[in-house]
């Protein structure tokens, strides 16, 4: 957390955060109207100053030209202390209401997502606030790989230590059959 | 993350949709090649590849003695290696909340900045 020996817990923002379909989409609500939020979101000093945290990285040395086709870059250095860059183009600038651009951390696996910021202008408190929401796509075929991982994981705890002996694995005989039970994804329908 | 060596790295063992559906298709459990083949309307060698390819990423493991004749390859799932898919995702799933949280502090928290700004780091 940014500031964990000065912020409570319990004053912890609420952020809601859903995935599906190979999307991250994660919303709330900031007392600050819209253009002071895309200021924060597009100022090289600002973003030095907000992004990251300490259980995660911090960044420096932010170069941001926020318009279309224009490239953002970020030093990064992680609890560890290595170091990484993130780095993305900007595909959508309309300020103060939208910015998209593409995502690459050196630390990725793949080699692009996209991340857009949308911004909704809403009264917070009969002040003028915003609505952010970030949306993360581009995970496609990995969320349903990373829910299918968890849910085979279970399995064969499941069968390793409830199921007779004949069931398993290795005696090359089939597990119990799955289709029944709850599964977030399948791969073939992504 | 270190990335893993190319040909063993289960990202690029699931980016495809046909060996994630042979994935899918092993979840019900260990299958001999030929019924895994069946159910593909792509050329058997190329289900063989794609095979090779699932058990190099160690995402499958081969097992020979299988079926009726007791002498087919028999494929069963081994999905540890998709733990690493999982983390990855999950580090996003974690990291957006904490990073918009961050940015919520930033902005009603002060007007001052530097209430805000991390202390220096040493770089010694």
């Amino acid at each position: 957390m940014n500031d964990a020996t000065i912020f409570d817990p319990a004053d912890a923002p609420h952020v809601e955060t859903d995935i599906d379909g190979g999307t991250i989409t994660t919303t709330l609500d900031i007392a600050a109207p819209p253009e002071r939020v895309f200021a924060a979101l597009t100022d090289p000093q600002e973003l030095a100053a907000w992004w990251g945290s300490d259980d995660t990285y911090r960044t420096h040395d932010w170069t941001v030209d926020a318009r279309p086709a224009g490239e953002w870059s970020a030093r990064t250095i992680d609890p560890s202390g290595s170091e990484g860059s993130i780095h993305g183009k900007f595909t959508v600038v309309d300020r103060p209401s939208v910015l998209e651009s593409t995502w690459r951390a050196s630390w990725d696996e793949i080699e692009s997502t996209t991340v857009r910021y949308d911004l909704e202008p809403v009264m917070i408190d009969d002040a003028p606030g915003t609505r952010l929401t970030v949306t993360h796509t581009g995970f496609n075929g990995f969320t349903a790989c990373a829910s299918v991982a968890s849910y085979v994981s279970t399995l064969n705890v499941l069968v390793e230590f409830s199921v007779p002996r004949k069931y398993s694995s290795a005696s090359g005989g089939a597990l119990p059959d799955s289709s029944s039970r709850p599964l977030s994804f399948a791969f073939n329908t992504l | 993350m270190p990335r893993a060596i190319p040909g063993t790295d289960p990202f690029h063992a699931v980016a495809d949709p046909t060996r994630r559906a042979i994935l899918d298709r092993l979840r019900r459990g260990a299958t001999p090649a030929s019924e895994i083949a069946a159910g593909f309307r792509i050329s058997r060698p190329a289900v063989s590849r794609h095979l090779r390819v699932l058990r190099d990423a160690r995402l499958v493991r081969e097992q020979r003695g299988g079926g009726i004749d007791g002498r087919q390859r028999v494929y069963e799932l081994t999905p540890a290696p998709l733990n690493d898919v999982a983390r990855w995702i999950a580090g996003y799933q974690k990291f957006w909340p904490s990073n918009l949280a961050n940015l919520k502090r930033h902005l009603e928290g002060s007007t001052d900045w530097s209430f805000d700004r991390p202390p220096e780091k040493s770089r010694s």
